[in-house]
């Protein structure tokens, strides 16, 4: 019985490593200029023609993006399902407690103030992250009293201070220069186009890190199926478990968009998706939501980057637009409530 | 002998627009005890007093000689376990559910049930006769299975202490009747001591040995369904006029409600 559970839990994720390993190759391969699937395993496997131009864009401008899709829609589909954990609810997505909108108003401030030309373009995934935090810390403080986190109340002041920060941006982009304005939107927008090779690994080995600290907490995640009470019966001290795991979910949240700007909709739709196979057990869902996470989100890069070659569209809304699209089709195929 | 296993011990709970206030009584281990009274005069809120859902603001709780404040919740968890009505149920297997009551003995890094934990939720669902439910998700059931398979995960928690929140609640009387034989059968055959908040007085005394009668956040009598079950007693607390006798088979009291239209028909002649 549960052994087969687990087998068939097994075979699932081998089975996403697959899909993610096959993302990976089309992700090297694809591009305006197309590198045959033979060439590129004998440049990688047998050392060949390592001098070459493919050789170049392979693995100094398509690598970084994959890896970084790979840490991205990981970390964004990790902390979605971390978040609709905490909150029982299956609607709430990273940047739904204002976590992007801190970021974009950290980054907007930068590019006005013009700081990302005087210190270095380090200063706008800071900027973000800076950002990002500043808001988690102001819904956190908010909804503290007296020592109790009330966890309902974040969700209400989240949506609020997201809609503050969204005008300040706004406030922001009226008032500054064209040259800026572009250069708001197209961060906000998100792109994987990242050159700093060793921001990009941080990235991915603090995503990877968070997933493995969050599986600590993968035995209250399922107690809190039951409600923040009955998770208490149980012996679960729910009000550090709910901070820590909110925290994990936030900077999970701002480390993304800080690198990469806001890409929406994949911690929202990637957990949606295999509670629909899995059901709501958050052992495998965790695990599942990062693999297939970092797989949509690099096979929409492919798209972002080849759609409109040599042109490149926003990823955000390749994501958008896939997403809402898969997720129509199977919320009407499927009848029973998630 | 000195018998006693669980003491409340002049213990206030709750908040300042409602709370508890100086509770005291002593359960017997393997008693039946029920916790009866009015709308709102805290029952619910002494559960959660116990279960440390709210704060404790004056006098303990004695379990087996230890003090319930000085465990962790999860030594806590082992020792009381609680059924309580479900709210806004996520779609959870069966078996899973059951076997959450294993959570309190596991380590927080433990990710795959023993097969000890196995069994011993397998034992529990099959004494409580749900062992066929145990692939279906938990929002797939009636109200009476729901029911048997909490009484499951709580029993698979192997506690000394139950705790019930109106089990009966939403159930038929043929549901009824089953779930408390079920809840007595625990209490005869395990020797599992049960404290029971119920609504209805008649179950409460058919079922209970002792009777706590709570009013408006006070402990306002205590003893067996003959002392506690008296009209005078009852019309005090509720504030409505009944009748009591005695059921002819069980010899138990029976409390009757009387209507207004009675009343009133009968004061015409």
């Amino acid at each position: 019985m549960h052994q087969n559970k687990y087998f068939t839990w097994i075979l699932y994720i081998i089975l996403l490593i697959v899909l993610l390993l096959f993302s990976v190759v089309l992700g090297l391969s694809i591009g305006e200029l197309n590198v045959k699937l033979t060439d590129l395993f004998r440049m990688i496997f047998l050392g060949e023609n390592t001098d070459s131009i493919e050789f170049t864009l392979i693995t100094q401008v398509r690598l970084p993006r994959v890896i970084l899709g790979l840490a991205v829609g990981g970390g964004l589909s990790l902390a979605g399902v971390i978040l609709q954990g905490i909150y029982r609810n299956p609607l709430v997505e990273p940047f739904t407690l204002g976590i992007s909108g801190g970021a974009s108003l950290g980054v907007a401030a930068t590019i006005v103030l013009g700081l990302h030309l005087t210190l270095g373009s380090f200063m706008l995934p800071l900027s973000g992250f800076a950002g990002a935090l500043l808001i988690i810390f102001l819904v956190y403080a908010i909804s503290m009293r007296k020592g109790v986190l009330h966890i309902q109340d974040m969700l209400l002041t989240g949506v609020m201070i997201s809609f503050i920060a969204s005008s300040g941006l706004m406030f922001m982009m009226a008032v500054t220069s064209t040259e800026n304005l572009h250069g708001i939107i197209f961060w906000i927008m998100g792109s994987l186009d990242e050159s700093d090779g060793s921001l990009i690994q941080l990235t991915l080995w603090l995503n990877l890190g968070i997933l493995v600290i969050s599986y600590l907490f993968v035995q209250s995640l399922n107690a809190l199926r039951l409600g923040e009470e009955k998770a208490m019966q149980l012996g679960i001290n729910t009000n550090v478990v709910t901070r820590i795991l909110f925290i994990l979910a936030s900077l999970l949240a701002g480390i993304c968009v800080s690198v990469a700007g806001v890409i929406g909709f994949v911690g929202l739709i990637i957990p949606h998706l295999l509670r629909m196979v899995f059901g709501t057990d958050y052992r495998i869902l965790l695990i599942s939501s990062f693999l297939l996470g970092g797989t949509f989100v690099i096979l929409s890069d492919i798209m972002a980057r080849t759609i409109i070659s040599p042109n490149e569209l926003p990823i955000g809304v390749i994501t958008g637009i896939l997403g809402g699209l898969v997720f129509i089709v199977l919320m009407s195929r499927k009848k029973t409530r998630i | 002998m000195d018998n006693t296993f669980f003491i409340v011990d002049d213990f206030s709970c709750g908040y300042t627009n409602f709370k508890l206030d100086g509770i005291s009584f002593k359960l017997n281990k393997g008693s039946f005890t029920g916790i009866i009274g009015p709308n709102g005069s805290g029952k619910t809120t002494f559960f959660r007093g116990i279960t440390h859902g709210i704060p404790t603001l004056n006098g303990s709780l004695l379990l087996g000689g230890k003090k319930l404040s000085n465990l962790t919740l999860k030594e806590r968890a082992r020792q009381i376990a609680i059924v309580s009505q479900f709210q806004d149920l996520d779609p959870i297997k069966v078996e899973d559910y059951v076997l959450m009551g294993r959570i309190p003995y596991q380590k927080r890094y433990q990710f795959f049930e023993s097969k000890q934990d196995r069994s011993i939720a397998n034992k529990y669902m099959e004494l409580t006769d749900v062992l066929e439910y145990r692939d279906k998700l938990l929002t797939e059931l009636s109200g009476g299975e729901l029911q048997r398979v909490a009484i499951a995960r709580a029993l698979t928690q192997e506690p000394n202490l139950l705790l019930l929140d109106e089990p009966t609640s939403h159930l038929d009387i043929t549901h009824q009747v089953k779930l408390l034989d079920l809840i007595n059968r625990l209490n005869q055959e395990m020797g599992l001591t049960v404290l029971m908040v119920i609504h209805d007085l008649n179950l409460a005394s058919e079922y209970c040995d002792n009777l706590i009668l709570f009013d408006n956040g006070h402990l306002f009598t205590q003893g067996t369904a003959e002392e506690v079950l008296n009209f005078k007693i009852i019309e005090e607390v509720y504030k409505t006029p009944v009748i009591t006798r005695v059921n002819p088979y069980s010899n138990k009291p029976v409390v009757f409600l009387v209507s207004e239209k009675v009343l009133r028909s009968k004061s015409d002649k």
